[in-house]
């Protein structure tokens, strides 16, 4: 058998070269499309985790209602308030942020100018206006670079996470040491490193912004009736954690964080009576905290964007996976034909072997070696794949290509998935190829 | 006389192979419409302008690229969400459409909107009135339903950026040559679902792949047909048979063998969707056969010449 065996690989080793390499690259790319399928169905959960059944509604001060007599604004647009009020929307925010029933997700992409600022124009928050660029204020130099401020729920709402970093503790941001910890978007990678500290300017006049981490890349929320509004270019300030906690030292700054932190978005269940509920929550809280000039809107958009998006993204999924289906039968019916071909070329052989008198069982153990001899190589060539992708993906440090030995050790704990599905389709494809030519073989002998 | 191979099962893998082409190209055509579906046409490398439309046009570096001039009519209609249009290429780009075609001239007031837009119908068809002006409207925005283009509307020949100071984003295939001739570069703030699926990773492995797959394929059809017709190749030439006249029947072979894939793959198709776009596959069709025949030629013809010559 050995000999045969031989014979077969000497005769047709160009072909079986041929073969294997193609199967690995069918298995490459159905691999391909085994983690863009993942990877969409797990954006599709996270969508539907994180805004199937809700629906969300605005909520902000109502600056110029008439009942409201102990707010003004100035010549200079100015706003400015009694201690009565400072403290009722300190204790609207607070009490809003801490009710259980609802999410309160406070957000405002307010810009805050930064002193010397190494970023460049793209982090202009009025890129491609008039009013972009730098400019000098008492002998420095800032630029108004985009910000958004958000409270504690809402970055969690989003399930923003760091690349890399330390997440500081919102029970512990205090404005009124005037240092604020922030997070970047994954644009400042090389920019600033973690631990740097920046200047800024208006409207956080003179605050120490220390960089504490960066967020992954393409990292997106729901803003401003955008779906998928992007942070890479952001700075993310995180709001105090009390508003009431803030001892106004820079009055204007107060009047600015109150008005900016009461107008958020408020999430609920969707159903029928949603809108009654929130209304009795701002009625609840407006009672208690002795604020009740604010204004709510409703915004079905929310509702509207999700569902589209969710449609969009199901359809890519639905997308996928027919063209993966599709490329599996490609993958099984081309390897089975090329070798049906090969098989009959040799099928004077396997006539000679029956008048020799060998057993069909061996004629068989001889087709299942010739079947192994084509994904042993298959195998190699993966294996060689994947160490060159690990290559790729990994820098030196962590996986050095010089040290063979660790290469079984990274292959199981970052590719398992990827070599479980190669395993799998290579084990269907070398039983089909089999069954396959076990039925040319018996017609053959017949 | 000697036996052909008349199994078929070349003309099977070929048409196996048209057909793995034919879906991963319709699949990363479709991939690309919802791109710009969920990013309200926009391909996410578009750049903000503070220059007006007569400044952008007159741009010489500008004009050398196909692009594409979007402006967003704010605040003009509560619900319909309005866009201007303008493209120096009509045949270069094509947004998502569930019915009708794309515009066809910049001088035509033409309109494509969403499903949730209110028109108005006259004696000449639909109309969709802007502006006082009356704008043809020659089909439905969104692959989907819903779609995110359900309130969008896409005006096309209308001169009101003109007369009205609005914020311009110019939009282009190639991102690089765009910021080149603008001065300029993106900067992007919406994301569409490309950016989340990390569609600029897998898009690109998905071509390579395809395109090796393809190539290597064609190699182990020519290298089979070889193992087909070696022995009538070395026979005929034995026999005094000419080496071009040899070739030419080869030649004619395996024309025949691609004519019948194409032509089944071509009744198949029609078959099952009338309205299918043949074109890819005649494209496909003339590169495949030049791709086979030229691998034929040169790695397995030749040999088997040399080695009837040897004989």
């Amino acid at each position: 058998m050995k000999g045969e065996i031989k014979h077969y690989l000497k005769k047709y080793w160009f072909f079986i070269f041929l073969q294997a390499l193609l199967i690995t690259l069918l298995l490459g790319l159905i691999t391909v499309f085994v983690q863009f399928t993942t990877l969409t169905s797990g954006q599709l959960h996270h969508f539907e985790d994180s805004f199937h059944g809700k629906t969300m509604f605005t909520v902000g001060v109502d600056v110029l209602a008439e009942t409201n007599t102990t707010l003004y604004i100035d010549e200079e647009n100015r706003i400015h308030w009694d201690e009565t009020v400072d403290h009722s929307i300190s204790l609207f925010y607070d009490l809003l942020n801490q009710r259980s029933d609802i999410h309160f997700l406070s957000m405002n992409s307010q810009s805050t100018s930064i002193r010397d600022f190494h970023g460049g124009d793209l982090f202009d928050a009025f890129y491609g206006t008039e009013l972009m660029g730098e400019y000098e204020l008492n002998d420095n130099t800032y630029l108004r670079v985009k910000a958004i401020q958000m409270n504690q729920q809402a970055f969690e709402f989003f399930d923003l996470e760091l690349a890399n970093g330390v997440m500081f503790s919102w029970e512990e941001i205090d404005y009124n040491e005037r240092t604020i910890p922030i997070l970047l978007g994954d644009a400042y990678q090389d920019i600033y490193e973690i631990g740097d500290v920046l200047i800024s300017g208006a409207p956080f006049e003179n605050f120490e912004l220390e960089v504490y981490g960066f967020l992954p890349p393409n990292t997106s929320i729901f803003y401003f009736y955008e779906p998928n509004y992007v942070l890479d270019r952001y700075m993310v300030m995180p709001y105090p954690y009390s508003l009431q906690a803030y001892v106004p030292i820079d009055h204007q700054l107060k009047v600015f964080l109150s008005l900016a932190m009461i107008s958020g978005d408020i999430v609920v269940a969707d159903d029928e009576g949603a809108l009654a509920f929130v209304l009795n929550v701002l009625s609840i809280v407006g009672e208690l905290s002795g604020f009740e000039d604010y204004l709510l809107w409703d915004v079905n958009l929310f509702a509207t964007h999700f569902t589209r998006m969710v449609a969009i993204l199901n359809y890519n999924v639905q997308l996928l996976q027919a063209v993966l289906v599709f490329c599996m039968a490609i993958l099984f019916f081309i390897s089975t034909q090329v070798s049906k071909h090969l098989f009959k070329r040799r099928k004077k052989h396997y006539q000679l072997f029956h008048t020799l008198g060998f057993s069909q069982k061996f004629m068989c153990k001889l087709i299942l070696r010739e079947i192994r001899c084509m994904f042993i190589m298959v195998s190699i060539f993966l294996l060689v794949v994947m160490y060159l992708v690990l290559i790729g993906l990994y820098p030196h440090d962590i996986f050095d290509p010089a040290h063979l030995f660790i290469f079984p050790l990274f292959l199981v704990l970052e590719m398992n998935r990827e070599l479980l599905v190669a395993a799998g389709i290579q084990c269907g494809l070398a039983i089909l190829t089999y069954l396959c030519l076990k039925s040319e073989l018996k017609k053959i002998l017949n | 006389m000697f036996k052909k191979f008349k199994s078929g099962r070349i003309e099977l893998l070929l048409i196996f192979l048209m057909t793995f082409n034919m879906t991963l190209h319709d699949y990363l055509v479709v991939q690309g419409l919802l791109i710009l579906e969920s990013n309200q046409l926009l391909t996410g490398h578009e750049i903000r302008t503070n220059k007006n439309v007569e400044e952008l046009l007159s741009l010489e570096a500008l004009d050398e690229i196909n692009y594409r001039l979007f402006a967003r009519v704010a605040f003009y209609s509560p619900y319909d969400d309005i866009w201007l249009f303008y493209t120096n290429d009509f045949s270069n780009w094509m947004p998502p459409l569930s019915e009708g075609s794309f515009f066809n001239s910049a001088h035509n007031k033409q309109a494509l909107v969403g499903q949730n837009v209110a028109l108005t119908e006259r004696n000449d068809g639909l109309v969709y009135v802007f502006n006082g002006e009356a704008y043809e409207v020659v089909g439905i925005l969104g692959l989907l339903n819903p779609s995110l283009l359900d309130d969008m509307v896409l005006l096309n020949g209308s001169d009101f950026w003109k007369q009205h100071e609005l914020d311009l984003m110019v939009d282009a295939n190639d991102s690089e040559l765009l910021a080149t001739a603008l001065g300029s570069s993106s900067v992007n703030e919406r994301s569409d679902i490309g950016a989340i699926l990390e569609t600029d990773f897998f898009t690109p492995m998905i071509v390579i792949y395809s395109w090796l797959i393809s190539s290597l394929l064609i190699l182990i059809i020519a290298y089979l047909y070889d193992l087909d017709v070696k022995d009538e190749v070395k026979v005929r030439f034995l026999i005094g048979e000419n080496q071009f006249r040899l070739f030419g029947r080869m030649l004619i072979s395996l024309l025949v063998k691609i004519r019948s894939a194409l032509v089944i793959l071509f009744v198949g198709l029609w078959l099952l969707n009338p309205r299918v776009n043949l074109s890819v596959l005649g494209l496909q069709g003339f590169f495949l056969l030049a791709l086979l025949i030229l691998s034929y030629t040169t790695l397995f013809f030749r040999k088997s010449v040399t080695k009837a010559r040897w004989s």
